[in-house]
């Protein structure tokens, strides 16, 4: 593609940045959603406080070690918490099966362990598992096993007979995970997330969707505004269509980055006034909602890959959007016109919802990576895995080239395609008739 | 070498929408290009200023292809666009820019077209009491006034090559005016302008050359002066202290219009407006008016048009 073809692209950009982020309707959106991050903290802090008269359904833990570490002291980790007082451990050498179908029996307050080295990342991992006809619901089990986690990851330290790679080891990640026994028993063996790592990645699953379907629906609603008001014939002398078309969608990204990068901001404001009001730090308030492993996560670093997952990902649906819009001469056809758009981003959302599940219920299994590496699905599914360590470097770095390469593609055939339906009126214009054009051309 | 649009086709499927269209013009001036609805002037014009890929022939300005990145072009197109939700001045800007005007300069040229439009008070609202006066959108105007802030979007970038698809409809007779004198200072200025109309008494007082169009083929080009010397002076407009009539039974004249005082006859040839006159004379008719012109562009448009039609 030539150089000129994107004559214009500044000052589209340009235009189209400035009358979205003065417009009225964007100002108070992101006013509101700076406010909830504002007083998200305090409120959170509100409630760790009222969880001080928590008390723990769990009356027994059975423990199975796999670490090859002797006398762990698991009562340790509830010396000062009172909620936890009924709480007895016992560790067995029953294989887990065994120990999953003997409290699925008597429905008691009971959950099993299994403590063992994470082979993936070399740290610990504490897998907890429950009986969900039992009276113990995930939110007990989950607060147990952060509290443990926590309390493992200082205890580990104090093992002062350790040779240099158990020092090593014990530097690493302690995680946990939370399933229910019955569950354990008709599964494979994938690894499973916990309950809140769970909420994490379907919040960041729900934030990217919204940040997509806004993004694109606005550079549709753009589009075919221009065509409709017949500004289109006006710009078309002096901007060529790709960059008419890029203008918008770079700029419509470039608003909804600046949106999170303000509602986010506003967040680390409130922890960081929060946490200093009540004299604790930051992780200590997000550890009721978040794993340990998540908050470990938040790093920007993490913030950018996600920004870029995002920025390709709106990319791909924002071209998408803007042909499909480019389709239609008058608003109300814009929904005709973006059924096949609508289509597309639909079952790319219920198939993220369904890796969502997955994770949780039965793990990361070959569905689940299927989902990580699709361009469509990965932009959604990707961020939260990767604030919750789920998404290795190499699944991360296939996943980007992968969006990358669908972002050029479809860039070429919107270039194809736009220039000979942005002037054209009448009935919309048919994904037959699009392919018709791309074949020709 | 000017402008030179050489055999420009464009089809729609099997339907062939401009049919090998065209026409030059080797020196500045206005050059009208006629049809009716549907005969393919728009297209023609999108595909000149490369908004629409042809299916064949090539469009050349000053001996190079006509591309909007190397000619400064101002496009007036028949179906208006602005943005009605955005202010007027942050629009004209926009499109300033797009055209690469630098913005001091851009300033400059709004406030000039806006005086010369009579647009100051959309543009630069004066306050009322001590409220800061709020800045006007394009949706707060009516047709006319949008219609203007369109053509100074036109000629915001003082372009070389103006195209004005239907420009005075719509607009009031103080408004067209306006217009007309515009569209004289800007072809007094050197200009290449082409012009839709279907206000033929707008393109004869402009145009010197035009081309027109019917169902995308090309039915009439060339210089209209020589077109209508082409016709002969047929036109014969006669009134009379008494009644005529006979005489132009008898010669089985063709009369066009009939009014109480006045007789418009279209004629074969000269001759025959001779031999009528020589009869009234011999026969001493009080004749107050004897008056023979060539046909005009209407009736031209009319005919080649009509003709077209009817052999269809």
């Amino acid at each position: 593609m030539k150089r000129s073809e994107y004559r214009g692209f500044t000052q589209v950009f340009r235009f189209t940045f400035l009358q979205a982020i003065f417009s009225k309707s964007l100002i108070i959106t992101t006013a509101v959603m700076m406010l909830i991050a504002l007083v998200a903290f305090p409120v959170i802090s509100l409630f760790n406080k009222e969880d001080d008269n928590y008390q723990s359904p769990i009356k027994k833990v059975y423990v199975i070690n796999e670490t090859g570490m002797q006398n762990i002291p698991y009562a340790d980790a509830f010396k000062d918490k009172d909620g936890y007082a009924d709480v007895a451990f016992e560790e067995t050498d029953k294989e887990l099966d065994v120990l999953a179908e003997e409290i699925s029996k008597e429905h008691a307050e009971e959950v099993v362990l299994k403590f063992e080295l994470d082979q993936g990342s070399g740290g610990y991992m504490l897998n907890f598992y429950r009986d969900a006809e039992s009276p113990i619901d995930d939110g007990d089990v989950d607060k147990i096993a952060s509290e443990m986690a926590e309390w493992f990851d200082k205890y580990k330290v104090t093992v002062l007979d350790a040779d240099a790679d158990t020092l090593e080891m014990i530097g690493k990640v302690v995680d946990f995970s939370v399933m229910d026994s019955g569950e354990f028993l008709e599964t494979d063996t994938h690894e499973v997330i916990s309950y809140m790592d769970y909420n994490v990645v379907y919040a960041f699953l729900m934030v990217c969707y919204m940040v997509i379907i806004l993004a694109s629906n606005m550079v549709a609603a753009k589009v075919v505004e221009e065509k409709a008001n017949r500004v289109v014939e006006y710009l078309m002398t002096a901007v060529r269509p790709m960059a008419l078309i890029l203008g918008k969608v770079v700029a419509m990204l470039s608003v909804c980055i600046l949106e999170i990068t303000l509602i986010a901001a506003s967040g680390i404001i409130s922890s960081k006034l929060t946490s200093a009001l009540n004299g604790s730090d930051g992780a200590g308030l997000l550890s009721g909602f978040l794993s340990s492993d998540a908050i470990k996560n938040i790093s920007i670093p993490n913030f950018l890959i996600c920004i870029v997952m995002i920025a390709l990902g709106v990319l791909i649906y924002g071209l998408l959007a803007g042909l499909f819009g480019a389709s239609v001469s008058k608003m109300e056809d814009l929904q005709q016109g973006l059924k096949v758009y609508t289509a597309i981003i639909l079952v790319a959302f219920f198939a993220c919802i369904t890796a969502c599940e997955m994770m949780w219920t039965v793990g990361i299994n070959g569905f689940v990576s299927v989902m990580m590496f699709i361009p469509f699905t990965s932009v959604m599914i990707l961020p939260g895995a990767i604030l919750i360590g789920k998404a290795s470097v190499a699944v991360l770095a296939v996943s980007l080239v992968l969006q990358a390469v669908t972002a050029a593609v479809i860039l070429k055939i919107v270039s194809l395609v736009y220039e000979s339906i942005i002037v054209m009126n009448g009935n919309p214009v048919s994904v037959k008739q699009m392919v018709a054009l791309i074949r020709r051309k | 070498m000017g402008l030179e649009v050489k055999e420009i086709v464009k089809r729609y499927g099997e339907k062939t929408v401009v049919d090998h269209l065209s026409f030059s013009m080797d020196k500045p001036g206005v050059y009208a290009l006629l049809g009716t609805n549907g005969a393919g002037k728009t297209t023609s014009i999108r595909i000149m200023l490369g908004m629409l890929a042809s299916d064949g022939g090539s469009v050349t300005f000053n001996g190079e292809d006509l591309t909007t990145t190397k000619v400064n072009v101002g496009y007036l197109a028949e179906e208006r666009g602005l943005y009605p939700k955005v202010k007027l001045m942050d629009q004209m800007l926009y499109f300033a820019s797009l055209k690469k005007v630098p913005k001091k300069e851009a300033l400059k040229r709004i406030k000039y077209w806006t005086e010369r439009l009579k647009l100051t008070e959309y543009f630069y609202p004066e306050p009322v009491g001590k409220k800061k006066p709020k800045p006007f959108k394009a949706e707060q105007l009516s047709k006319g006034n949008q219609q203007k802030v369109q053509l100074m979007a036109t000629l915001i970038s003082d372009p070389e090559l103006i195209v004005l698809d239907e420009p005075l409809s719509g607009l009031d007779p103080v408004n067209t005016d306006l217009f007309r004198d515009i569209i004289r200072e800007e072809a007094s200025k050197d200009k290449y302008i082409i012009m839709s109309s279907h206000q033929m008494a707008t393109i004869e007082e402009f145009c010197s050359d035009l081309t027109i169009l019917n169902k995308g083929k090309t039915v009439l080009s060339g210089n209209l002066n020589e077109i209508k010397k082409s016709y002969g002076r047929v036109n014969l407009l006669l009134k009379a202290d008494t009644d005529i009539s006979s005489y132009i039974d008898e010669l089985s004249l063709n009369v066009v219009e009939k009014t109480p005082g006045e007789t418009k006859i279209r004629l074969e040839n000269e001759g025959q407006a001779k031999v009528l006159l020589n009869r009234l004379v011999a026969d001493d008719v009080p004749l107050v008016r004897f008056e023979l012109t060539e046909p005009s562009l209407h009736e031209i448009f009319v005919e080649k048009v009509g003709d077209v039609n009817e052999e269809v």
